[in-house]
């Protein structure tokens, strides 16, 4: 192996997940080790108890450096979080004569100029399409014209607040390589080409938050993270029963359904009781309202954000759930409900040898990042200097 | 969010739900004798009546006969009293009747003794039982005398404290659909014709394989935030203007207020039945003009049935909550709160014992429902704190 192995570290609100990947000589990547642990002191993806997570992050990395048999010293680091977002920017040059990769490269940087709320840093700038003399999705390189132009999506976060996961991560004696939005590696890892091209939506519903990613005339159209995740159903389970956390959570795994059916209200459910009390059951019907209600609610709000953005019709190829959410029972029949398109639920699936147990919705996102590292290191390899340029255009079809 | 129950039509799966439709005392028994002369597929449609006679000359297969030591088989003649209690000495038949369905539609004509003493009771035990209970009502004309319409109001009121959401007819809206000079049966016999059409466009969108169905979960969803009311209409039309004509009908008719009701209103369920011959631009038309009718952000469902033996005509049958809760106003957020907390704001009197052991199983400790989150930054929306469940910001009352 050329190359050093490429290890993607994804902090989750519920998990801490290390993911370990060879190049192969075919240029295909394959996952050689995974540490997944549980995570604690982590809420909506964001750092609320550093030590915590801190052990939690190092049990992760221990594990997957035994299982790999070698020493983790740099990580392409996935976030989330609600303070995530997307704009679109157009950066616009003027030219003369025939149009060169000079003018290409101008345009390229001077649409990534944009202003942003102070505090806020730009994660990635997601190339789009060109356009020439206001004709857009050229290839303007040899084409004639007086303007060029180049649309990007500009995903920023808050610094402060990414600041605290590197941070662990810095703790462990680690360099991060990147950071890179769990959305994007989700799609990096979940979709298609024929996927991408007809237009899709990705839904990665995750513990502490839900990211989504959605593809309209072949691009990335818009990105974002909604600050309600798994743990906001296990939460709402837990106030109306009152119960604790951990138990609504299994009655969520065992019971838990997007859809409320007639059948539920006839069936009790029993729920754990302290000590000297007497034994409690629920109605499953409620426990199917809790939860349909507010997955429907979180998809709403994905749909509205969309339909803001005038996306909604233009993404005709259908919604894929990732993340641990989308085993939830009936979640894809609710998706199709919310957003009148067909929907199912995805996997990694980009990587060769990917093992029955690798191919898992939760792993998507880990995967993904893996996948992301490894183009970064080949165009490390193949450009040394400035290789910085050419990021956006692996989330594009090409 | 708002597109939860959907301002487009939406292509909703089958739901598939037990459904009884029972009425109580004379009236109701005869709406459901000629809803069924002509109903393919029924239900199970059941009779409760105090009077062994009238019952014995039913339609309906399933006959409840009650109170056969105190009401002798005679009827409860008009007294509600009698009608309670004749009930209360059936309550074991009731149960029976009841168990094993998911949704009860109770019809009754309000202001006869067995309907308005028997229906709150049979709609208490079915809550019990886990149905969800629709009643279906009408209230008497004015002719027939203020009596029989104060024990109907009273009627009324017990219901709308035992059913999950009273819809209610009062009979002397419909009079001003009627000319003058109509003869008393045909009046009696137009308020049957609007009831059986009610019923079986409600049954229609909820058990059958429909072009676009209703769930459940919709119809739950209305009836949990209507603030135990809803507003029935309902219009029709033939020949080339038939969606038009039903439009008019039902937006235009006394049924509804000339459309008022549905600008008033939070929330609507709105079910087209049709022929084959049904094309999109006519539901089209139909959403169009809905939407126009309907107060901005209100909450639609539509459904739409097709029926081989309906070519040529169109009926368009609506479910309205006036007093819908909304659930996204941020402001509400602490009232719908409370309202989960305690109950209907409304609902002062809470005698019944349905209402009562719900009102206390629904409330919790007074703090603000964020749990783990509890410390931490709000995730807003517009205003509203997505943190708090949302069946608390819905004002759902749990458990059920």
């Amino acid at each position: 192996m050329s190359m050093e192995p490429i290890v993607a570290l994804e902090i989750g609100t519920n998990r801490v997940r290390v993911f370990v990947a060879e190049a192969r000589e075919d240029g295909g990547l394959v996952i050689t080790a995974v540490g997944d642990a549980a995570c604690s002191g982590m809420r909506k993806g964001e750092v609320v108890d550093f030590k915590s997570v801190c052990s939690c992050t190092e049990a992760a990395l221990r594990q997957a450096e035994t299982a790999a048999q070698i020493s983790i010293n740099e990580v392409y680091l996935l976030m989330s979080g609600s303070q995530i977002e997307a704009i679109p920017n157009r950066g616009e040059i003027a030219v003369e004569g025939e149009i060169t990769e000079e003018d290409v490269e101008q345009v390229r940087s001077v649409a990534k100029e944009v202003t942003l709320p102070a505090g806020r840093e730009i994660l990635h700038s997601i190339l789009g399409q060109y356009g020439v003399d206001g004709c857009f999705g050229v290839s303007p390189v040899g084409m004639t014209g007086k303007t060029l132009s180049a649309d990007m999506l500009i995903v920023h976060g808050i610094a402060s607040r990414m600041v605290n996961v590197v941070k662990v991560v810095k703790e462990q004696k680690l360099e991060v390589l990147e950071i890179l939005f769990s959305g994007l590696c989700a799609v990096k890892a979940a979709l298609s080409t024929e996927q991408k091209i007809q237009g899709v939506l990705l839904i990665d519903l995750g513990g502490g938050t839900t990211d989504y990613v959605a593809y309209a005339q072949s691009k990335i159209s818009d990105a974002g993270v909604i600050g309600v995740g798994g743990d906001h159903v296990t939460n709402d389970i837990a106030s109306a029963f009152r119960i604790l956390g951990p138990e609504a959570e299994k009655l969520k795994r065992q019971f838990g359904d997007a859809m409320v059916s007639a059948a539920g209200r006839t069936r009790q459910l029993p729920v754990p009781t302290g000590v000297g009390e007497e034994p409690r059951t629920v109605k499953l019907y409620d426990l199917q309202t809790i939860v349909h209600l507010r997955m429907e609610e979180t998809f709403g709000l994905i749909r509205a954000q969309l339909q803001e953005k005038g996306l909604l019709n233009q993404i005709r190829g259908g919604v894929v759930l990732t993340g641990g959410g989308a085993y939830l029972k009936n979640v894809t029949q609710l998706a199709e409900k919310v957003f009148g398109l067909p929907c199912a639920v995805g996997g990694p699936r980009n990587v060769s040898g990917l093992s029955a147990n690798l191919a898992v919705p939760e792993y998507s996102t880990g995967v993904g990042g893996a996948l992301y590292g490894h183009q970064c290191a080949l165009n490390k390899v193949a450009q040394a200097p400035g290789f910085i340029k050419a990021v956006g255009r692996w989330f594009g079809i090409d | 969010m708002a597109g939860n129950m959907g301002s487009s039509m939406e292509v909703i799966r089958e739901a598939r739900c037990r459904i009884l439709v029972v009425g109580v005392g004379g009236g109701a028994c005869s709406v459901l004798s000629h809803a069924l002369a002509d109903w393919p597929n029924p239900p199970t449609v059941a009779a409760v009546n105090t009077d062994a006679g009238a019952l014995a000359a039913s339609g309906v297969d399933l006959k409840v006969p009650i109170g056969r030591t105190i009401a002798q088989g005679l009827g409860a003649g008009g007294d509600a009293e009698l009608g309670r209690l004749a009930a209360n000495e059936d309550l074991d038949a009731l149960r029976m009747l009841v168990s094993d369905h998911d949704l009860l539609i109770l019809v009754a004509s309000l202001g006869g003794g067995t309907a308005t003493g028997a229906a709150p009771i049979l709609a208490g035990l079915a809550r019990e039982a886990g149905l969800l209970v629709l009643a279906y009502v009408t209230t008497p004309f004015d002719f027939e005398g203020s009596r029989r319409q104060e024990q109907a109001q009273e009627g009324l009121a017990e219901l709308k404290q035992n059913a999950d959401a009273v819809i209610c007819l009062p009979n002397q809206r419909l009079y001003s659909m009627l000319s003058p000079g109509t003869p008393l049966v045909e009046a009696f016999a137009f308020v049957d014709r609007m009831m059986t059409a009610g019923i079986r466009g409600l049954w229609t969108l909820l058990a059958r394989d429909n072009m676009l169905n209703l769930d459940f979960s919709d119809l739950q969803s209305l009836v949990s935030n209507s603030g135990n009311e809803c507003v029935f209409g309902y219009g029709e039309g033939s020949g080339p203007d038939k969606v038009t004509q039903a439009l008019d009908d039902l937006l235009e008719g006394p049924m509804l207020e000339k459309g008022q009701i549905i600008a008033n209103s939070g929330a609507m369920i709105l079910s087209i039945t049709g022929g084959p011959d049904l094309s999109l631009a006519e539901l089209e038309m139909i959403r169009q003009r809905f939407h126009k009718a309907a107060r901005p952000g209100a909450h639609t469902a539509i459904g739409a049935a097709v029926l081989e033996d309906w070519k040529g005509r169109v009926a368009l049958t609506v479910l309205a909550a006036e007093h819908w809760m909304p659930s996204t106003a941020p402001s509400s957020a602490r009232q719908t709160l409370s309202s989960a907390l305690f109950g209907h704001p409304e609902g002062a009197g809470q005698s019944t014992p349905a209402a009562g052991k719900r009102g206390k199983q629904g409330i919790m400790e007074l703090d603000d429902n964020r749990g783990r989150f509890q410390d931490m930054a709000p995730t807003t929306y517009k205003g509203e704190d997505l943190d708090i469940p949302t069946y608390i910001r819905r004002g759902i009352r749990l458990p059920t």
